[in-house]
């Protein structure tokens, strides 16, 4: 902790700030260790890719998604294969499976993106309740959450999709009701370490109120996990919304996720593999950048981890 | 784990079934959804539906209905099927034979995958096919295990014609999904035994070993293996746990009619009673493998006898 020196109007500043000296900040030290991952680094590229096919898609596709395109069925009514006019191949309706695929990254990140927010805003909640808290709310809550750990979340979202209307909310919405449990965990430790520290010690003794000291002390805390979280969820969700939608319980027709479109591939596979091939290999794609942006984030926040020795990923 | 901890950890293990099964008893019966008229169909008439609904029960209050389904439980009836009309738990044990042995197959195909890669990994960490291999790992974890099933069905099924393209029977029906889900999950083995591996050559006990001059296939296989396998068993533990509890999507895929297949069509026809008691046997299964790994890991680890 440097020296703090007393400015004018009654805050304080490092002594380091004004004496010009090059303080670093955390996220400063996180970053320069990032680019310092090649692994990472590319792992973003993907990323910004997916984000900007998904917010550029009526732009970058070549064709509309839903038109039926008379030269995209054979003479007998079979799909075409990947061809320069269709590059993807064309579906069993004859669509532009490019176009579809494309398309379906919006709705793809977006179920991933969206449910992976609302999951680790309660398990932020949860973790920060339970880690703060003693007694018999720690326990319950740490009780609930290990039991929605256990559950066969899979059958249980079944369960779930089974009962509610069909569409993309409802799908958000059970994927964010099981995946927030594992997160509120890793947060639960987390709070529980951060709580020991003198700073919050310090808080109280000046009159701090626990409302306060949790979210001005203990939360901003928080955020490197966060942050390494929810890149490494966002890929888990996707995984979870593609299996929803290949049982045909997720995403809707016509709209199409890249799990959807593997569904209605399936039934041709040995006919058309190109209408499954391509779906699945750009998931592996999107999961594989979360996944290493994701992995390089955790170590560049955390240099102690050694999870992963240089070079490799 | 004594007498005091089991029954604890029994305890435990009820209470979390009451949980799951209130929760399934819930959402089955506080949503919007009449599972009367879901039952008799959309052509059903008003008396036709209003009969069903009484013979099974839906017209009483909701508490009752939770009493009743208590009661039944404690005796060990899941209620009937509505859709086949037999009991449910008839139906599960029929499908749990195939959900085990897909299991297991698949737990094997895993570690049979995963171990050896991620073991040549440690042996050689920062060698070239260190790096190819976690590479491989990170892109393998990455692909959807449907998807991979679907690539092995046209490749090996299809356009080889080596093995069954899916349906229940021998061990040739067995080795596609297994090998999907191996292919799919094995990453996760290969990286948990590789670092563990490199943790555990650090040990004191390690440099004694090469010290004593033993041979490096003896320190690798002898010692430090033996000890970086206890995280595996327990992955292994909750993998088997979960794969017996419904490889939901796999077993779509290849039409193996194991708890997850029977699931997906109880919630498709909305059978209630089916879809609730799958859901127990499976929390069941979950709640007893862990209270097993439990009981066996001082029996791997000498370490946690004392404790």
């Amino acid at each position: 902790m440097p020296p703090l020196v007393f400015r004018s109007g009654g805050v304080f500043l490092p002594a380091a700030k004004l004496s010009g000296v090059k303080t670093v900040s955390a996220a400063g030290r996180a970053w320069r260790t990032l680019q310092r991952d090649r692994y990472a680094l590319a792992g973003g590229v993907g990323v910004l890719t997916f984000i900007g096919l998904a917010l550029l898609a009526p732009y970058v596709s070549p064709y509309d998604p839903n038109f039926q395109f008379r030269d995209g069925l054979s003479p007998v009514g079979a799909p075409v294969g990947p061809s320069g006019r269709f590059l993807f191949g064309t579906d069993l309706l004859g669509r532009d499976l490019l176009s579809r695929v494309i398309w379906g990254t919006r709705v793809s990140l977006a179920v991933g993106v969206i449910s992976t927010l609302a999951a680790l805003g309660l398990a932020i909640a949860v973790g920060l309740v339970s880690g703060y808290f003693r007694g018999a709310l720690r326990t319950g809550l740490m009780w609930i959450t290990n039991a929605v750990l256990s559950f066969p979340s899979l059958l249980l979202m079944l369960a779930l999709v089974s009962v509610l209307p069909r569409g993309i909310w409802v799908v958000v919405f059970v994927l964010s009701v099981f995946a927030w449990a594992y997160p509120a965990r890793v947060f639960y430790g987390e709070v529980r370490s951060v709580t020991q520290r003198e700073f919050v010690d310090a808080a109280r003794a000046i009159g701090a109120g626990s409302g306060r000291i949790l979210a001005r002390h203990i939360l901003p805390q928080l955020i490197p996990l966060l942050v390494v979280y929810f890149t490494l969820r966002v890929p888990a969700t996707i995984l979870a919304e593609a299996s929803l939608s290949f049982l045909g319980l997720g995403v809707q027709p016509p709209t199409a996720s890249w799990g959807s479109i593997i569904y209605e591939g399936a039934r041709a596979y040995r006919s058309a593999p190109w209408i499954f091939f391509f779906p699945g290999a750009v998931i592996a794609l999107a999961v594989l950048s979360f996944n290493l942006l994701g992995d390089g984030l955790r170590d560049a926040f955390d240099p102690t981890s050694g999870a992963r020795r240089r070079g490799t990923p | 784990m004594n007498a005091r901890a089991l029954v604890a950890r029994v305890a435990g293990i009820i209470l979390l079934l009451w949980f799951v099964a209130t929760v399934t008893f819930l959402l089955m019966f506080a949503v919007p959804q009449d599972p009367g008229a879901a039952i008799a169909g959309p052509q059903a008439s008003e008396q036709v539906t209003d009969n069903l609904r009484k013979v099974l029960g839906l017209d009483q209050p909701l508490y009752v209905q939770y009493g009743r389904y208590l009661w039944r439980l404690l005796h060990g009836d899941l209620g009937r099927s509505f859709v086949f009309g037999r009991p449910v738990v008839e139906m599960l044990l029929t499908h749990l034979g195939p959900s085990f042995q897909l299991a297991v197959a698949c737990v094997i195909a895993e570690a049979a995958i995963g171990l050896p890669v991620g073991i040549l990994s440690a042996v050689r960490p920062g060698s070239r096919f260190d790096r190819w291999a976690m590479v491989g790992t990170m892109v393998t974890l990455g692909l959807p295990h449907f998807w991979i099933g679907l690539f092995l069905l046209y490749v090996v099924g299809a356009r080889l014609g080596w093995l069954p393209l899916g349906g229940y029977g021998g061990v040739a029906h067995l080795i596609l999904p297994a090998l999907a889900v191996g292919i799919a999950y094995a990453g996760w083995y290969a990286r948990v035994i590789r670092s563990t591996l490199l943790d555990v050559m650090t040990r004191e006990y390690v440099r004694t070993a090469w010290s004593k001059g033993l041979s490096e296939r003896q320190v690798i296989v002898k010692h430090a293996l033996r000890n970086a396998l206890i995280p595996v068993i327990t992955m292994w533990g909750l993998d088997f746990a979960n794969f017996a509890s419904g490889l939901v999507v796999i077993e779509a895929v290849f039409g193996w009619p194991g708890i997850g297949a029977q699931m997906v069509e109880a919630v498709l026809r909305f059978d209630v009673p089916l879809a609730m008691g799958t859901v127990l046997v499976a929390a069941v299964i979950v709640g007893v493998v862990n209270l097993v790994l439990e009981a066996i890991y001082p029996l791997l680890d000498p370490r946690l006898r004392q404790t």
